[in-house]
């Protein structure tokens, strides 16, 4: 049985579907238009890699139709539970990006000038289960930004949706703890402690041809580059006051 | 599919055999038939215009309001039921600018659009080029009156073609719901669509797959006010037929023909006209820009979304929308159909 579970949102050109049949579910993505094409081609890089990285001891299937007009990828549904982001910073989600952040630490390969990047890394994207299982990688890159970002930009999207309902400042100690541990693998560069809201959206900013016209055109699907300098400056004067 | 390979060069012979291939290679049985959203003036108008800009360009300068019909790419997501192979031979029935036509053409081996309205032929056959698709050909003639060819098809294609069957008249959608002309009709509408579709059954390979899409009878919003989309009155899809006609009558001078049905009412009808098996499938808002389409046997709905509102009436109608289909799953009244049949 097939299920039409999404139809070209926030400016994409791209279909996903859900396939459950006697072997078991999986997702399908497709699109006709060449943006479509690329973003797909990008997705199809980034499963690839995270499943030859880090499970290549697991059977997850990933299956690709290409015409030049077309592009259908087939990939496998993990197990495992996924937290809502607009809970913002619940104590459900604050422990579930701490082991993420945990994992992240131990696992994720890269340096201080350059990682893999998945792009989108939000709560939605994630399943926990015996390791955290990371979905949707259309913005993917081997050669994304500094090393720590995706972390960062997971905890600062969650914040996000949590400063739209509630205050911020019970939950900065908990941030600055997850940023700490990142630090702590000598991996993420040190201006990044310094003002590590502001490193983020600028390097969104200073690289949006990573995300494609998509992102020129809904600045929304990254929310946090919704925040004003006012606010990105107020935050990260909170946040150096309980890093130092 | 048909047990060998479909040869799209053995069909174009049954094709030559039938029909004539004009100036610019679109067969033609040359007949004066009109089906569209545009009055003849315009389509004129287009016709001339065309050769001297993109397809894309000259729609959204001069029929802004049409561009995202004819070229979203979100019309095109319903085609994934068919489980399609790449390896099919199409046929679309009812192209019109080939919304279905050019995405199909995009994945599979090759695609017949058929359409009575010459210009909008015209158009589809320039996007098939502007896209460098070789594999599309181009029909015109009724596509109630298609003759049976040798050579069979993979899938056939009705995509919001089934209601206007019965209506056997030429029709510029402007001013089609201002008319008085009434014609007389020898068969029910139900007759002429189970003729069609025995028609296209015919010209389908065993376990040939038709792809059928239309709006539900009893969409639960045809009860809140929700005029008929073919008819533009009142009620009529889901009252009994007699009444509609009174309606009708009574508004435009004729009676009602825009037959649609009901998820059961569509696989009987489909049943009726010889296809061994009918997979149902709900859209949601609609089958032409479908954001959720569910299988209509497993009752799943948790994944839909009712889109948000800023009115109170907006919100109010939301809410109906998640107690109805959410809460309490009342799927027969989704607003579209769409059918695979296979025969």
């Amino acid at each position: 049985m097939i299920s039409l579970l999404r139809n070209c949102v926030h400016g994409s050109d791209i279909a996903l579907y859900r396939f459950c049949d006697a072997d078991g579910v999986c997702y399908i993505k497709t699109s006709y238009t060449q943006n479509g094409i690329l973003d797909l081609r990008r997705e199809n890089a980034g499963w690839r890699w995270y499943v030859q990285t880090f499970l290549p001891e697991h059977s997850f299937p990933i299956n690709v139709v290409e015409t030049g007009q077309f592009f259908r990828l087939q990939t496998p549904q993990f197990p495992g539970k996924k937290y809502r982001y607009a809970d913002g910073l619940s104590p459900l989600n604050k422990t579930a990006i701490s082991t993420f952040v945990a994992w992240y630490v131990a696992n994720w390969p890269g340096t201080r000038e350059t990682a893999p990047m998945h792009g989108d890394l939000s709560l939605d994207n994630i399943l926990f289960d015996d390791q955290p299982y990371i979905l949707d990688w259309e913005h993917f890159t081997q050669l994304g930004p500094f090393w720590g970002f995706d972390a960062c930009y997971l905890l600062f999207e969650t914040m996000w949706f949590h400063s739209q309902q509630h205050a911020l400042d019970p939950h900065f100690p908990f941030i600055a703890a997850q940023l700490k541990r990142l630090s702590e693998s000598a991996r993420l560069p040190a201006p990044i402690l310094d003002a590590p809201l502001a490193c983020t959206v600028s390097t969104i900013r200073d690289n949006m041809q990573l995300w494609g016209d998509q992102l020129q055109q809904f600045e929304s699907k990254l929310p946090i580059l919704l925040l004003t300098d006012g606010e990105i400056a107020a935050i990260d004067e909170a946040l150096s006051s309980v890093l130092s | 599919m048909s047990t060998q390979p479909i040869s799209t060069s053995r069909l174009d012979q049954d094709l030559d055999q039938h029909f004539d291939r004009d100036s610019r290679g679109i067969f033609t049985s040359n007949m004066d038939r009109y089906w569209s959203n545009l009055d003849k003036d315009q389509n004129e108008k287009l016709l001339n215009d065309l050769p001297n800009t993109s397809t894309q360009d000259l729609i959204r300068r001069d029929y802004p309001h049409l561009e995202n019909i004819i070229f979203s790419p979100k019309r095109a997501a319903g085609l994934e039921l068919l489980g399609l192979t790449g390896s099919e031979v199409c046929m679309d029935f009812g192209a019109m600018w080939g919304a279905l036509s050019i995405p199909l053409a995009q994945r599979t081996q090759h695609v017949y659009s058929v359409d009575q309205t010459y210009p909008s032929l015209v158009l589809l056959k320039k996007r098939a080029e502007e896209l460098g698709l070789d594999n599309v050909s181009v029909v015109h003639h009724d596509i109630k009156k298609m003759p049976t060819f040798k050579e069979k098809i993979d899938v056939a294609i009705v995509n919001g073609v089934l209601e206007w069957i019965p209506d056997d008249q030429s029709i510029e959608l402007g001013s089609f719901f201002k008319r008085k002309k009434v014609k007389r009709y020898s068969q029910t509408p139900k007759e002429m669509q189970l003729d069609f579709l025995n028609q296209v059954r015919e010209n389908l390979s065993d376990n040939g797959r038709l792809y059928l899409a239309i709006e539900n009878s009893i969409d639960f919003a045809m009860f809140v006010g929700k005029p008929d989309p073919h008819s533009q009155l009142l009620f009529t899809s889901f009252l009994p037929r007699f009444l509609a006609n009174i309606i009708s009558i009574i508004r435009y001078g004729r009676p009602y023909r825009n037959w649609i049905y009901s998820f059961g009412g569509t696989k009987c009808l489909l049943k009726k006209a010889g296809f061994s098996k009918v997979e149902l499938y709900m859209c949601f808002p609609d089958y032409r820009f479908p954001n959720f389409i569910f299988p209509y046997k497993s009752s799943y709905l948790k994944d839909f979304v009712p889109k948000p509102s800023s009115t109170v009436k907006g919100h109010l109608y939301r809410f109906a929308k998640l107690l109805i289909y959410r809460v309490f799953r009342m799927k027969s009244l989704s607003p579209g159909i769409i059918a695979i049949a296979t025969k």
